[in-house]
């Protein structure tokens, strides 16, 4: 369809002014593309530092609205994958900032909130689920960054260069959070 | 022996950051060489690495247990999102170019102004036309500027994504009207129906004159039609225009549509589109070459600035300067009716003679009945069901609506788009005519109503009940009523202030969350009753009962679940005297209305133990009476 349409274009336009056109199509499409095959692994990270779904996906969208602005400027983007997890953990962390803490502690009891809706799990299942969830709390604001975006896979080079740690932080803030982690029961 | 000596023989141990980092294969190789030879002969080292391994695993078991479910990443988002790029997109194209081209070019107009004034030599009128140019200039220069070429790649993107969704029709409706320019008077000609159908990609066109002439057919290629269509859409008492013999000869159908606009804009190139924005409105104006055969002068589209869907076609004529208005005045997808699919049966087709058709069923707007004058059908307990396994029914105001045309409305409201779509995706296995209507709260306009809930005598939300929910500000400690009692049952010698501060705001929040839910299902089950009595589901097959029951069930097993877990977290907290006193008193729960009497005095009970709050509570008896009535939830 795309295609065909065009065709029709070029027969109403000049061929400049289509070639123009078919470009900024193609660039929309291509961060279509990106955001649907990425959206996940990205939603996940957000989703944990917000809380809240709607926001996540709200926060990841931004993400890839400012991906296609960078793109149309032709600006040079070193690692998608790392550029495009620091946008998204910037937005987050301002947006939770902005909240406050009032509201994030609310988004954590939303995220908690998630277990005791699975409507068939054994009340043991839930009490065990409860107390695993809760110990993601006792880990300090860098720990959990640095586990969930090694948990997306991210390289330490890559999670150092979204949240502006050295690789040496990256590996200390790692083994700390699994030390705390492990101990916890 | 010496220190270096100690050294060699038992190489230094890895540090828990070198350890993470050569399981993570992220050592340099020196140093991965290095810890493999230690790791493989250092039983401490190795026994460690277990243990970060098992760190590991409970922290990918944690991360899976937050996640939210499945539909959360749901696709459709997708489309959502190239909508938003999509507009996005035309924002940042209409933003203003850099102030240093603007002013090139502002400098480059007055140039020319000048030059072409002078060559007249009409200097003194020159230089009011330049200040009035300059001001015009600088008042362009603040428009939004938008291409003719945006605006219909993205009036095309609306059309594709408003295609008829399978078990809909969409019913377009178009207002012909020609406008003397030279006269200026205007008159209606006629009005164009089309509705299309998603199972059988057949059409049904009709098209009704002013003087009373009509046309109805039902067809799969609506192309076949525009010659009859436009004979009776442009035919002015009865003459058939020139306009009308030359659009369909050409096959032009008068729906307000990107293709045929296409169609026309493609006929006669006459010089570059012109586009312009007034207002609320993109107009865009095609230009025809000035000999054209068709008469045509140029063709005018409007479009909606705001969701770029089409608003009218204009044609305008060089014989009898009229200006040809295709207006669509309506666009909306309907239900398939039966009634409706009955138009589009390949049997009922053929049997009408050529040319004849059937009137188009009138869609009468059904309205919701109370649970008093309906009864519950096999397919509200399905949609119930669907609610149900997403906890629509937990304090949400989502109500399900049986309705007078014998279909089922969802109507409700919910906080975020993500919510409704998870909604939305629960309800798509649900069979049979159900229509959904769930807003977010921006998108409730003054316009836009939502029905009573069908039941009046239920409160109208649970979700709006008590005050607002507590937060870990509310829950600092200072002027908790339980803070001290909770604060000495926490404390541990050696342990700081903030951390078990911390701990006490954790277990108040567990507690009050924990009370809010058994509310919140013992709500849904007053709600069941009521939606599910026995006189509306008289007659249903013991099957279909028995999913309510279980929906019933459902609800009652987290209150007793949920209740014990209250239980178990506040017995050492109340101490033994009460706890052994409760342990004597009578359980009862008989109905759902003392359930949810009881639901409620616990939730306001854990709410004022356990928030800040003005009034301060006799501690010891509010938590023997909570004891009292967690007792009997639970049983």
């Amino acid at each position: 369809m795309a295609q065909e349409h065009i065709l029709n274009l070029s027969r109403v336009f000049g061929a400049e002014q289509t070639e123009n056109l078919r470009r900024s199509q193609q660039l929309e499409d291509r961060v279509v593309e990106l955001y649907a095959t990425t959206r996940p692994s990205l939603l996940g990270y957000a989703y944990h530092v917000v809380g809240s779904t709607g926001d996540a996906e709200d926060l990841v969208q931004s993400a890839f609205l400012k991906l296609f602005d960078q793109l149309k400027r032709n600006a040079r983007i070193e690692n998608l994958r790392s550029w495009l997890y620091r946008v998204v953990h910037n937005l987050a962390i301002d947006h939770v900032r902005r909240k406050g803490s009032r509201e994030s502690t609310q988004a954590e009891w939303l995220a908690l909130r998630s277990l005791t809706d699975t409507v068939h799990s054994a009340e043991h299942d839930l009490i065990q689920k409860q107390r695993i969830a809760g110990s993601l709390k006792a880990l300090n604001e860098r720990e959990r960054h640095c586990l969930m975006l090694r948990a997306e896979g991210l390289s330490y080079v890559e999670i150092g260069d979204v949240l502006g740690l050295s690789q040496k932080s990256v590996s200390v803030y790692l083994s700390r959070g699994l030390k705390k982690f492990g101990g916890a029961r | 022996m010496s220190a270096a000596g100690k050294h060699f023989l038992i190489p230094p141990h890895l540090g828990d950051d070198k350890l993470v980092a050569y399981l993570d294969g992220e050592l340099s190789r020196a140093e991965m060489e290095a810890a493999r030879a230690h790791v493989g002969s250092c039983w401490s080292c190795r026994s460690r690495a277990a243990e970060v391994q098992a760190g590991i695993d409970k922290f990918m078991q944690a991360r899976a247990e937050v996640m939210p479910d499945e539909s959360f990443l749901a696709d459709s988002r997708v489309e959502q999102f190239r909508q938003r790029l999509a507009r996005h997109a035309i924002a940042v194209e209409s933003e203003l170019p850099p102030l240093q081209e603007r002013i090139e070019n502002w400098g480059s107009r007055f140039r020319g102004q000048v030059t072409a004034l002078l060559q007249h030599r009409q200097v003194v009128l020159a230089s009011v036309v330049v200040v009035c140019l300059l001001v015009a200039m600088f008042t362009d220069s603040l428009n939004t500027r938008v291409s003719a070429d945006t605006v219909l790649l993205r009036a095309q993107n609306y059309e594709t994504i408003h295609l008829p969704e399978a078990g809909t029709v969409t019913r377009t409706a178009v207002r012909v009207e020609r406008l003397d320019r030279k006269n200026n008077v205007e008159k209606q000609l006629g009005t164009l129906t089309l509705v299309r159908d998603s199972a059988s990609s057949m059409t049904y066109v009709s098209a009704q004159s002013i003087s009373g002439e009509a046309q109805t057919a039902t067809v799969k290629d609506v192309k076949q039609m525009a010659k009859p269509l436009l004979q009776i859409l442009l035919s002015d008492n009865n003459a058939a225009s020139p306009l009308g013999q030359y659009l369909g000869s050409e096959q032009w159908v008068p729906d307000v549509s990107v293709a045929e606009f296409r169609q026309l804009a493609g006929w006669g190139i006459g010089g570059e589109a012109l586009a312009r924005r007034q207002g609320g409105t993109f107009e865009l104006y095609y230009p025809f070459a000035p000999n054209h055969p068709s008469g045509i002068a140029g063709t005018l589209l409007r479009v909606d600035a705001g969701s770029y869907s089409l608003m009218s076609i204009s044609i305008f004529t060089r014989g009898d300067d009229s200006e040809y208005r295709f207006t669509r005045t309506s666009f909306s997808p309907e239900p398939r009716t039966s009634e409706m699919a009955r138009l589009f049966a390949p049997g009922e087709v053929a049997k009408l003679p050529p040319g004849a058709g059937r009137a188009l069923p009138e869609v009468k707007r059904p309205v919701p009945l109370s649970y008093a004058n309906s009864h519950a059908s096999e397919a509200e307990v399905s949609v119930a069901e669907a609610l149900h396994r997403v906890d629509a029914c937990l304090g949400e105001e989502i109500y399900l609506f049986p309705m007078s045309d014998g279909s089922l409305l969802v109507q409700g409201l919910v906080d975020s788009s993500a919510r409704r779509d998870i909604i939305r995706q629960a309800l798509k296995s649900v069979p049979g005519p159900l229509r959904v209507e769930v807003v977010v709260p921006r998108e409730l306009k003054s316009g836009s109503e939502l029905y009573p809930s069908p039941d009046p005598s239920v409160p109208e939300s649970a979700g709006a009940s008590g005050s607002p929910s507590a937060t870990l500000a509310d829950l600092s400690g200072a002027t908790m009523p339980l803070h001290e009692t909770l604060y000495a049952h926490f404390y541990k010698p050696g342990s700081s202030t903030e951390d078990v501060n911390k701990q006490v705001a954790l277990f108040s929040d567990e507690i009050v969350t924990l009370a809010r839910e058994t509310f919140l299902h013992a709500w849904a089950l007053k709600r069941l009753d009521r939606e599910f009595s026995g006189s509306r589901t008289a007659g249903l097959p013991a099957a279909v009962l028995q999913k309510v029951e279980k929906m019933r069930r459902d609800h009652d097993r987290w209150i007793s679940s949920i209740t014990r877990r209250q239980t178990d977290m506040l017995s050492p907290i109340a101490g033994p005297d009460i706890t052994s006193g409760v342990a004597q008193a009578v359980a009862g729960r008989e109905n759902s209305d003392a359930l949810l009497r009881l639901a409620q005095e616990q939730n306001e009970l854990v709410r004022s133990l356990f928030t800040t709050s003005q009034r301060t509570p006799e501690t010891a008896s509010s938590l023997a009476r909570l004891m009292v009535v967690l007792r009997h939830l639970g049983s």
